[in-house]
């Protein structure tokens, strides 16, 4: 079992597969429709300089997203991407 | 409202899937189209006509789904359920496919063939998969789906003659399969698109293109260079290119208006009418046109070139820690022009507090009308001198009050969201569209529409209140006396006319910054448009002209005006929300009478609290 992380906390460049949606349930509605749904992959390519703005890849769309406090987008890096996760966090992913 | 003797078909589509081109180029409305999502506000109807036949098409704001989750949404809905009183149900659909993101809009598709409505699709963007160098196959498409499939490139027309023939064909059109049961899940939804999209779209690579262009627009450092290049270049057109013609515009009204006016002292009062009421009217909203023009004709190019995406991506961070977001700022930086337009294209944000908030704010923008305003008593109580031997202190003071009134606005929004628009918090998502070239024709007939949007909007409120205004400064009618100028005639009908009375009853309530009652005259002549203010001190002393350069004019301020006052007549300017088709607008888009108030009544306490707070901090600096 690899430990679950908020999308947000993800650093650019990294590929990782949405696992939970959780908040309200238009948030949840809105993000499976734009097809951000249980085990897609996504890749955050870039974060805004000034603040938590990201930008996702995923299939042939790219997205900007900001989350509010509320809503919560629940990830697992992709095995192969273990090793490159924020160190200080690599220990939550000890199977 | 249409007669219900011809076809109705519905367009439907994802956000930014160039739904809104194709309407443009098969009924031949001027209607706006973007690269940029949420473009379409409200049911607009077209006719598309081929040989004998013909259907209107009804032009619905984009979805990705059939359960809406903004107001926008919620039209569309309405009309596909036939709850919309003045449309009725439509006899068939015509679904946009964006074959560039063809999973979202097969996920559409899924929830629409549940309505059972016969229906065809136009797949848009062909041209962009093929410079992709992958496969679409059409006719398997069209296999799938059980209806119609035709290929479209919008821009160039390819395709439109094939699809007009077959919308006005109705009757041959075929109901799709359902596919999806109508109670399944979004993820069953979202996997038999993917299914669908995988099968007939292969061979799919990057688009190395904008993934190219998008390393160095969203780049940290060069990224943040680009967007000051492109905010400099819209500020400078506003003022540089756009001046120009409106003082070409303001001369020949006002040549218009000498003519007609002739050498008589006092004119006959038709001609008056006729001369300072409706053509000086009329003026006041024309000159506006060049600004409003040219700030659109960017907008539509950074929207449909799939820029202002990205600048939104840049800025929602910005913006988003005041409580608006990356949608807000369009609104907001056309309000620098006009806040009419500004207000009008909020209705592109979906969460309603975050919309609330930037239309509260979006007045407070330094709009052109407040240029002559600022220039005229800048350059009369501002030295022109060299601060450090580099920049003019009077371009200092200028640059000021566009930065204070951008940081006030900005405070206020944040303020808002933190008191009584605090609810709503949702998440900002925004797609960003492939680069496109912008089309020529697309970008002229939008910035045109958003033009004609404005005279709509405000052109009637400002001509009304005009001819209002002329009424109450040309009544009641003074004789002119032997030996008098026509300068010094209509300065003597203003200061007994009615307008004068209502200045002189309402000037105690700006004692505090010791406003006179002419100052208080032109406060109120700015409900019609701010740049009055100008034309109405003119008048008042005597110096004819209303151009804001004429030294004539600024002497006699100088003479009239103690320094703190015309300081405080500035600050009141920056904040007061004293424009009668802003209001109109306000009340128009919120919907409420209880927020327009609000919105003027605290400008007015922000505008009342900084020109007290101006006079004396100046006063005691200046004594």
């Amino acid at each position: 079992m690899l430990a679950m992380l908020s999308l947000e906390q993800v650093e650019a460049g990294h590929v990782v597969r949405i696992v939970r949606l959780a908040g309200s349930q238009s948030f949840v509605e809105r993000m499976k429709e734009l097809g951000l749904v249980y085990d897609t992959v996504v890749e955050v390519v870039r974060r805004s300089p000034l603040g938590r703005t990201i930008q996702l890849r995923y299939g042939t769309s790219h997205i900007a997203l900001r989350l509010s406090r509320n809503h919560m987008i629940g990830v697992e890096p992709l095995h192969q991407q273990i090793a490159s996760v924020q160190p200080e966090r690599a220990l939550d992913y000890v199977v | 409202m249409q007669a219900r003797s011809i076809p109705h078909v519905a367009l439907v589509g994802v956000p930014n899937s160039g739904k809104t081109t194709l309407f443009n180029s098969l009924t031949g409305q001027r209607k706006k189209v973007a690269n940029y999502p949420g473009v379409t506000v409200e049911p607009s109807v077209g006719i598309v006509r081929q040989h004998a036949s013909a259907i209107a098409l009804v032009d619905l704001p984009g979805v990705y789904s059939l359960s809406p989750k903004s107001t926008d949404e919620e039209i569309t809905l309405r009309v596909l359920e036939g709850a919309d009183p003045h449309l009725g149900s439509p006899d068939g659909v015509l679904l946009i496919l964006d074959a560039t993101n063809l999973e979202k809009g097969l996920l559409l598709f899924s929830q629409l063939a549940s309505l059972g409505k016969p229906m065809l699709v136009a797949l848009t963007m062909i041209d962009e998969v093929k410079r992709r160098s992958a496969m679409l196959d059409d006719i398997q498409l069209e296999a799938t789906l059980g209806v119609k499939v035709i290929p479209i490139v919008g821009v160039k027309g390819i395709g439109i003659t094939e699809l007009r023939s077959e919308l006005v064909n109705i009757e041959h059109w075929r109901t799709p399969f359902v596919h999806v049961p109508p109670d399944a899940t979004i993820e069953d939804r979202i996997s038999w698109a993917r299914l669908v999209a995988a099968q007939v779209l292969r061979e799919v690579h990057l688009d190395e293109r904008s993934e190219r262009i998008d390393r160095i627009v969203l780049h940290p450092l060069w990224g943040m260079v680009v967007f000051v290049l492109i905010m400099a270049l819209i500020f400078q057109s506003i003022f540089t290119w756009a001046q120009p013609v409106m003082d070409w515009i303001d001369y020949g009204f006002s040549q218009l208006r000498a003519w007609m006016v002739g050498d008589a002292i006092a004119p006959p009062l038709w001609l008056d009418f006729l001369a300072n009421g409706i053509v000086a009217g009329v003026g006041s909203v024309l000159v506006f046109a060049p600004q409003i023009f040219v700030l659109m004709v960017l907008v539509t190019i950074l929207e449909d070139s799939g820029y202002l995406a990205r600048a939104a991506f840049f800025v929602d961070a910005i913006l988003g820690s005041f409580g608006l977001q990356g949608r807000s700022f369009i609104p907001l930086l056309s309000s620098y022009a006009c806040a009419i337009p500004g207000i009008l294209s909020a209705r592109m944000i979906p969460s309603h507090a975050e919309r609330m908030a930037t239309i509260l704010v979006a007045p407070l923008m330094t709009c052109s009308a407040r240029l002559p305003v600022y220039t005229l008593l800048i350059a009369a109580f501002v030295p022109p001198v060299l601060v450090g031997g580099v920049i003019s202190l009077q371009a200092l003071v200028l640059g000021g009050l566009y930065l204070a009134a951008a940081v006030v606005g900005l405070c206020v929004a944040w303020l808002l969201r933190k008191t009584v628009l605090s609810s709503d918090r949702t998440p900002f998502f925004l797609e960003f569209p492939p680069y496109r070239v912008p089309h020529w024709r697309n970008v002229v007939v939008r910035a045109y529409g958003r033009m004609q949007d404005f005279f709509q909007t405000a052109g009637t409120v400002i001509l009304a209140l005009s001819v209002v205004l002329w009424a109450l400064a040309s009544f009641p009618r003074v004789e002119p006396q032997p030996m008098m100028s026509a300068d010094h005639y209509r300065r003597m009908q203003l200061e007994q006319s009615y307008a004068a009375k209502l200045g002189k009853a309402i000037a105690p309530v700006f004692a505090p910054m010791h406003f006179d009652w002419q100052v208080t005259l032109g406060i109120i002549g700015s409900f019609a448009a701010r740049e009055v203010f100008v034309s109405v001190m003119g008048q008042l002393y005597a110096v004819g002209g209303d151009d804001p350069s004429n030294l004539g004019l600024q002497h006699a301020l100088q003479r009239q005006l103690q320094p703190p006052v015309a300081f405080a007549v500035l600050a009141f300017y920056m904040f007061a929300l004293q424009c009668m088709s802003t209001i109109a607008v306000l009340r128009r888009e919120t919907g409420s009478w209880r927020w327009t108030a609000f919105a003027f009544a605290y400008m007015l306490v922000l505008a009342y609290g900084a020109a007290a707070l101006t006079y004396n901090i100046t006063s005691a600096l200046l004594s």
